[in-house]
């Protein structure tokens, strides 16, 4: 049982910052008392009221069941009608309403109750303060009285009390059921669909269909044609146009939708956005219609359709090769997701569904057969051989349809020359369709030519009326397939309804048909065995005979025009009778909103779309925020760890979600997320400009947002300027931030001087997440300190979690550089001299340049013989010297040394290879940083063996424990561990990093989704 | 903005007093015969008239001038001068007048300045208060000049959009007037009469400015009066100096051609040369065949010693011959040195001809050159931030960067179609598209005749393409209504699905209001 409990009430009853204590007790009791599926709908209108509650509930029932619905302010009638809509939309078996009896509460309106599709209670707080009218009580069952146990906190008491209310209320409860028949008049269809001459199978299939379907219907036909050639069609119905449809769709009761996969569909994509109704899916695979409307309609069309259909992978085979994409994606989730329920011809195509895009649209996918008309039968085969011109007394095996590869021709030509000499002396093979002009073709008709006796005829293209004569005079057809994407074969069935026997392999939708139907030869199956099938069968007449009359009594009993029309249509009614239709909702609103000014419509419209989410494939998104690389990629050390993990979630989802990149934007005034479609693009190719939509997003209760990117200005604006992550989280977002470090914050000393004050406002918005994953533990509880310090986690909210996960380090997705000097090579050889320190990063005061430079100064003055290589930029070039605390002062020092270039070497802008020589010919690195977010550089050290002097500082110890020398104020310092160290090495005694362990982003992008997962 | 700022800005930036009341005097022709047709009543109205010059100029002349402005630091200059000004929004001051109450309505640099739907608003209100035969005249800068339009435009902050001229004639003609002029002033006078053209002229020497002068439809005994001003051409458009460089270059180019056929006939003559000196080859032979001859006559001599002694002097004559056949042998020899001479000349000349060549073709290179540093020029402004976030009606900047990368004898063809290319860019951009398609939609005369522009040019399907083939062409897309600037602004901040819904409401409540 879905309860779903209005918490309207107890909204309006807590006071700011505070809850309902009683109606929060009362969910938790049945939550914990119950194993019934609980859901609870909280105003959006009184949006400080929802984190108390969704604290006060959190780990007690999902958040994702904590829905809100919106509506624009002071505009009573409005919100209600959104609410009961709303309550509706939860699917609700049972909707309560806790304390409804505050004065502000909204009225349920008396013409609608929740559409009468579920017992409603109330819990009246103060009986005798009666605000509840007369009107409303004849409908909403009063359980107060269950809650007489409250003074004694009996709780679970009161949770059984109610669930036993509850079942009986629903038990005995019977649905309005709104008649449409009511009057007696059928209900209004309008029927969408290609119709002949159009040059597909589906015009000929609806021309079949209509006569049946009018039976239940009054039919509108909408085509994108000019003429319709169909005499019943003309006669009886109504043929209209787009057009038409657009205007009068609120005054049709139905619609259903004929999609194939060709450019005779593609008028419907956006008119099934627009009027979405029940679809029938001829063809799973769409990719040729999407590539053909892109082509001559949209140009993102296709690719739009492939990303949200298919994701990362239909994306990277567009970009390897179109060709392949249109065959191998399906490209039609957004058709599946507009329609109100689908319908597929075989179990197999439903199945192809489920199989690519889980089971999140299971209720809504139906199968009725193929529609097929059964003709009288002329008992005249020899006449009729005689116009084609065949041997009256041949065994006449016919092949129906288009030939091709997935036809599977050549085996059907391989066994034919294996029969028997007997048999290939009686029988003649006919091919009745063209053949095509490829090598394919080219190889078919060689093997022809090259058989012994002349059995084997390619008839070309026939007409209907030649096709059917064929399929009257045949003795046996065979029927083959591979490759099956979902469509039926309509060729079986119209052997099976000429009585004509078939063989054919279980293939596809084929294996649905079983041995009364036609003689079922395994998928893979072996020619000898086809061999044997035909000469059984030729050998056999009555057998011949008893399969031709069982396959036609089963097409006249399933696949009739009227049996299908009958399940077209209860399939229609039942879907009608329970989905949820906005459109409805709509023309309710529209009702109240008429007499206003429309200048309100846009918040409506906002209010409407969040309030009634739809669903998508994964069920549910991962949107990781780009918003700093996608606008400037500047290569920083943040955005390649931001490209690295991207690519692995998106060539990894986690199972049941999409991983979408987005930026945010304040376009309009209205801060928002918009997807990254550009950026997404690059990251697969540089060159293409594929203009993928970058609309703004909807994000959707149970959907997760991960701010990857330090996006530090956007988010702090958007915080601030637009509420906007309090406003999702409210939503049931869970929002999520990467945290590299706060160390501007604590060691505002080595960082420019407003550095501080805007990582703090930073960490400010970060803190009031739901999640703040460091990369390191170290980062992780320097963050958690500093909440507690700032006093962050406080009551009344659900509380920041902070967790850590590492970076990877196996590939750097950047290209490295290339090229060694004459003069590289001079220092290199001057290096191999004596022992050589090594430092690698940024000349800035954090990196502890200075202290190392006076320590080697010092050592060099007592007689040290060792080289100090610094490879880095000078840092903060960009601000005035004013602002650049140490390094104009450590930059002089290393300039005007005079070891410079004899022992000191500073060396600025080469490329990944040289760096790599040094790594080799280096003795020792030295990791001076007073603190970092992580430790890459040990790593990369630990990579080339080179060994390791280390401040002692967490973070390092956490990358690399045993494996680096330790230095630091207390224990050890510079001046000292050096020679020790040297000691050490002379000894080589000194600590090897070669059991140093790191991951690769992989294993990083698992640990850091693992993290968003688990919570 | 200061009140002084602007006026600090148009002192650098407009030049002196007297230089502006002189450049004004172009305008003088169209409207002095309005003082002969309304002597009792010439009254004109100047919106946004700065510093007041062209107040001054028409004041002398004779006029009932008053001039209007938003800036008080401007109106200062006015009021120092005696000049009948006042502090007020053009629009607003234009509403409060009587119908045809005016000769001229002028604004100068004011139309880049306003939003365009407030243009049209305000060329319609001049039209209403305009006199039959009366003027509008509005001067702006003119962003056909390269410079103009895709930089010094932008100098101003106050600029909204640039105005192209074909923008601002139509909307007269648009709004009724029966006959406009664009006048294109400021340009480098010496830019009309010189016969040379660079490609810095043709990108920077366009007249920097324009004025569209239109007239409100008269009588043609009143209009006739301005025929001779509205006749005249004035300035220098981009088409006629790309023309005239198109020119240059194709003479320079044929003249090119010229030396290098010319060279084909020294070639010509150097074979005939040869052949000639072939021919003296065959002389050689017969000189020997001769030889041979006379070897024959030898022995007969000596048969005529013994036999003939009477055929002594037939004897001389052959001597004689022989003599006379050397001579010519030699005079041949020198022929051939002579020939030989003519030979190594004719080649030495072929030599520098070549060289010329070369040199020539180092000049072409040097123009090349410059044309891709014009280019990289050109997409560095167009990779800076500020110029992206400046007005789509920029349009056909693109076709000039289009026009640099193609052939020169391209450039004519090209030139034409700037409208062309700018409807195809928009058109190429969906949203932009729609936006301004809506905008167009609401002034159905401007959307039928860029959409006629457009179907003739094969930018969009036309409506008449047979359904059966083409489903799409016959697709109309989601019918937009009448929207408001906010709620279309509203639009581009909403998902997808917002936008459908909005649209859904929109087209209930429009059908509920319609009954």
């Amino acid at each position: 049982m879905r309860i779903v409990i209005d918490m309207q009430g107890a909204q309006l009853a807590a006071d700011d910052g505070t809850v309902d204590e009683t109606s929060i007790a009362f969910v938790k009791a049945l939550a914990e008392h119950s194993n019934h599926e609980i859901f609870l709908a909280l105003s959006g209108l009184y949006p400080v009221t929802v984190e108390p509650i969704r604290a006060a509930l959190d780990g007690v029932i999902p958040q994702e069941n904590i829905r809100l619905w919106y509506a624009p302010e002071n505009n009573a009638q409005v919100a209600a009608i959104i609410r009961e809509a709303f309550l509706l939309h939860l699917q609700p078996d049972i909707v309560h309403f806790a304390n409804f009896n505050h004065p502000e509460c909204l009225p349920l309106t008396a013409d609608n109750r929740i559409g009468g599709k579920a017992p409603l209670t109330v819990q009246l707080m103060h009986r005798e303060g009666s605000e509840i009218s007369e009107d409303e009580r004849a409908y909403l069952y009063d359980i107060s009285e269950t809650f007489a146990d409250e003074a004694e906190q009996d709780w679970p008491g009161i949770a059984h009390k109610t669930i036993a209310v509850w079942t009986e209320l629903q038990d005995n409860f019977k649905p309005v059921v709104q008649l449409n028949n009511a009057s007696g008049s059928k209900p209004r269809l309008a029927y969408v669909s290609p119709l002949p001459p159009q040059r597909t199978g589906i015009a000929d299939y609806s021309a079949e269909l209509l006569p049946a379907l009018a039976e239940f219907y009054d039919i509108e036909l909408i085509v994108n044609q000019q003429t319709v050639e169909d005499e019943w069609i003309n006669n009886n119905l109504n043929i209209r146009d787009v057009a038409w449809f657009r205007e009068n769709a609120h005054q049709l009761d139905r619609v259903v939708y004929h999609f194939g996969n060709s450019y005779f569909h593609a008028h419907m994509l956006e008119l099934l956005r627009e009027i979405p109704g029940v679809v029938v899916l001829h063809d799973f695979f769409i990719g040729h219609l999407m590539a053909w409307a892109q082509e001559n309609y949209k140009n993102n069309t296709w690719i739009n359709a492939l990303k949200e259909s298919n994701g990362w992978q239909g994306l990277k085979a567009y970009a390897e090769s179109p060709e392949r994409a249109v065959f191998d994606y399906p490209a039609n989730l957004e058709v599946l997701r507009n329609a109100y329920s689908v319908i597929f011809h075989s179990q197999y195509a439903k199945n192809l569904a489920i199989e690519w895009y889980g089971n999140v649209y299971d209720q809504k996918l139906h199968v009725v057969p193929l529609a097929r008309k059964t003709l009288e039968l002329r008992n005249n085969k020899l006449a009729i051989r005689k116009k084609l011109g065949l041997k009256p007394s041949s065994f006449v095996v016919c092949a129906y349809g288009f030939m091709g590869e997935t036809k599977l021709n050549h085996l059907l030509l391989d066994a034919w020359s294996k029969c028997s000499e007997e048999f290939q002396r009686e029988a003649e093979l006919f091919f009745v369709g063209d053949c095509p002009n490829n090598l394919y073709g080219q190889r078919l008709q060689e093997k022809i030519s090259k058989m012994k006796s002349s059995t084997v005829t390619i008839t070309g293209y026939t007409t209907a009326e030649k096709y059917k004569l064929y399929l009257e005079c045949a003795d046996l057809a065979v029927q083959l397939r591979t490759k099956s994407r979902g469509e039926t074969s309509a060729a079986v069935l119209d052997c099976m309804s000429y009585a004509l026997p078939v063989i054919i392999n279980a293939n596809g939708s084929m294996s649905e048909f079983d041995n009364n139907d036609a003689l079922v030869l395994d998928d893979e199956f072996e020619v000898n065995e086809l061999v044997t099938a035909i000469e059984d069968l030729w050998r056999n007449p009555e057998k011949r005979q008893g399969l031709g009359n069982t396959a036609r009594r089963n097409i006249q009993e399933n696949h009739s025009p009227s049996v299908c029309a009958g399940l077209y249509a209860s399939i229609i009614e039942e879907t009608y009778a329970s989905v949820f239709r906005e459109v409805e909702v709509v023309e309710r609103l529209v009702e109240k909103l008429v007499e206003e000014a429309p200048r309100g419509l846009p918040e409506v419209a906002d209010c409407f779309s969040k309030t009634f989410q739809k669903k998508t494939v994964h069920n549910k998104k991962i949107f990781v925020d780009v918003s700093a690389i996608c606008t400037n990629d500047l290569g920083t050390g943040i955005q390649r760890v931001v490209r690295a993990i991207l690519l692995e979630m998106l060539e990894n989802p986690p199972n049941g979600y999409a991983i979408e990149p987005v930026f945010l934007s304040n376009t309009a005034g209205k801060w928002h997320f918009r997807s990254a479609g550009d950026f997404l693009t690059k990251i697969i190719n540089q060159d293409v400009n594929w203009q993928i939509d970058d609309n703004a997003v909807d994000i959707s209760a149970g959907d997760i947002l991960l701010c990857l990117d330090f996006s530090g200005g956007y988010l702090t604006e958007a915080d601030r300027y637009g509420d906007l992550f309090t406003r999702l989280r409210n939503h049931g977002v869970y929002v999520a931030a990467v945290i590299y470090d706060i160390l501007p914050i604590r060691l505002p000393e080595v960082f420019p001087p407003e550095s501080k004050e805007h990582h703090e406002k930073w960490a400010d918005v970060i803190a009031k997440f739901d999640g703040a994953i460091a990369i390191s533990k170290a980062v992780a509880d320097d963050f958690s300190q500093w909440l507690k310090e700032t006093n962050k986690n406080y009551q009344g909210r659900r509380v920041c979690k902070v967790d850590w996960f590492h970076l990877g380090a196996d590939i750097d997705s950047s290209v490295p550089t290339k090229g060694i000097s004459e003069q590289d090579h001079e220092i290199l050889e001057q290096l191999n001299l004596g022992l050589t320190f090594l430092m690698v990063g940024t000349i800035e005061p954090r990196k502890g340049y200075s202290e190392v430079l006076e320590t080697f100064t010092h050592l060099w003055e007592n007689g040290l013989n060792a080289n100090l290589v610094i490879v880095g930029r000078e840092g903060w070039t960009h601000l005035p010297d004013e602002k650049r605390r140490t390094i104009p002062e450590t930059v002089k020092s290393i300039r005007e040394h005079k070891e410079l270039n004899k022992k000191l070497f500073w060396l600025d802008g080469i490329s990944d290879e040289f760096l790599g020589k040094l790594y080799k010919s280096a003795n020792a690195l030295i990791a001076a940083s007073y603190d970092e977010g992580f430790g890459l550089p040990l790593i990369e050290a630990a990579q080339h063996g080179l060994p390791i002097i280390a401040r002692d500082i967490a973070v390092f110890r956490e990358v690399a424990s045993d494996n680096a020398f330790y230095f630091s104020e207390s224990t050890n310092v510079l001046a000292h561990a050096i020679p020790e160290w040297m000691d050490l090495y002379r000894q080589g005694r000194h600590p090897r990093n070669t059991e140093m362990t790191w991951i690769s982003w992989k294993v990083s992008a698992e640990q850091l989704i693992k993290s968003l997962l688990e919570r | 903005m200061s009140d002084n700022f602007y006026r600090a800005f148009e002192d650098i930036h407009r030049g002196s007093r007297e230089l502006i009341i002189g450049r004004l005097r172009v305008y003088l022709e169209y409207i002095q015969p309005l003082l002969e047709i309304y002597p009792d009543s010439s009254n004109i109205i100047d919106l946004g008239c700065g510093r007041g010059e062209w107040l001054e100029l028409l004041s002398n002349e004779g006029f009932e001038v008053k001039g209007v402005d938003l800036d008080k630091g401007m109106l200062q200059a006015c009021e120092e001068l005696q000049l009948p000004v006042e502090q007020a929004d053009a629009l607003e001051l234009l509403r409060q007048l009587d119908d045809e109450s005016q000769v001229v309505v002028s604004g100068f640099h004011i139309v880049e300045h306003v939003p365009f739907d407030y243009l049209i608003d305000m060329v319609t209100e001049v039209y209403r208060v305009l006199k039959s035969g009366g003027l509008v005249i509005f001067e702006t800068p003119n962003a056909e000049n390269l410079a103009v339009g895709t930089n010094s435009f932008y100098l101003d902050p106050t600029h909204k959009q640039p105005i192209p001229h074909q923008l601002l004639s139509f909307l007269t003609e648009y709004v009724g007037f029966q006959r406009n002029k664009v006048l294109r002033l400021q340009e480098n006078p010496q830019l009309a009469e010189s016969h040379e053209c660079t490609l810095e002229q043709v990108l920077f020497g366009v007249s920097p400015d324009y004025a569209v002068v239109a007239q409100k439809p008269a009588d043609s005994a009143v209009t006739e009066k301005f025929d001779e001003a509205f006749a005249r051409e004035r300035g220098v458009g981009l088409a006629q100096l790309s023309r005239k460089y198109d020119k240059i270059w194709q003479e320079r180019i044929s003249a090119l051609t010229k030396i290098v056929e010319s060279e084909g006939g020294f070639r010509n003559e150097i074979t005939q040369e040869t052949s000639q000196l072939e021919g003296k080859g065959s002389f050689h032979q017969q000189l020997i065949s001769v030889t041979g001859e006379l070897a024959n006559v030898k022995a007969s001599l000596e048969v005529a010693k013994v036999h003939e002694q009477y055929r002594l002097d037939e004897i001389k004559e052959l001597k004689n011959a022989l003599h006379e056949s050397t001579s010519l042998l030699d005079s041949l020899k020198e022929a051939k040195l002579t020939a030989e001479q003519t030979l190594a000349q004719t080649q030495a000349e072929l030599k520098e001809t070549t060289s010329k060549l070369s040199e020539t073709n180092e000049v072409a290179h040097h123009w090349w050159q410059q044309a891709t540093h014009q280019n990289e020029y050109i997409q560095a402004l167009h990779r800076s931030t500020s110029w992206r976030l400046t007005s789509p009606l920029r349009g056909f900047k693109r076709g000039i960067i289009w026009l640099l990368k193609l052939p020169l004898k391209l450039l004519k063809t090209l030139i034409k179609p700037f409208v062309y290319l700018g409807l195809k860019w928009v058109l190429n951009k969906p949203g932009l598209r729609d936006r301004l398609s809506a905008k167009a939609k609401k002034y159905p005369r401007l959307h039928q005749h860029l959409r006629q522009f457009a179907s003739n040019q094969g930018l969009v399907a036309t409506a008449a393409v047979s359904g059966d083939e083409h489903p799409m062409a016959r697709h109309k897309g989601p019918h937009k209504q009448n929207l408001t600037p906010e709620q279309e602004k509203a639009m581009l901040a909403m998902t997808p699905r917002e936008q459908r819904i909005f649209m859904q409401l929109n087209r209930a409540i429009e059908r509920k209001r319609q009954g």
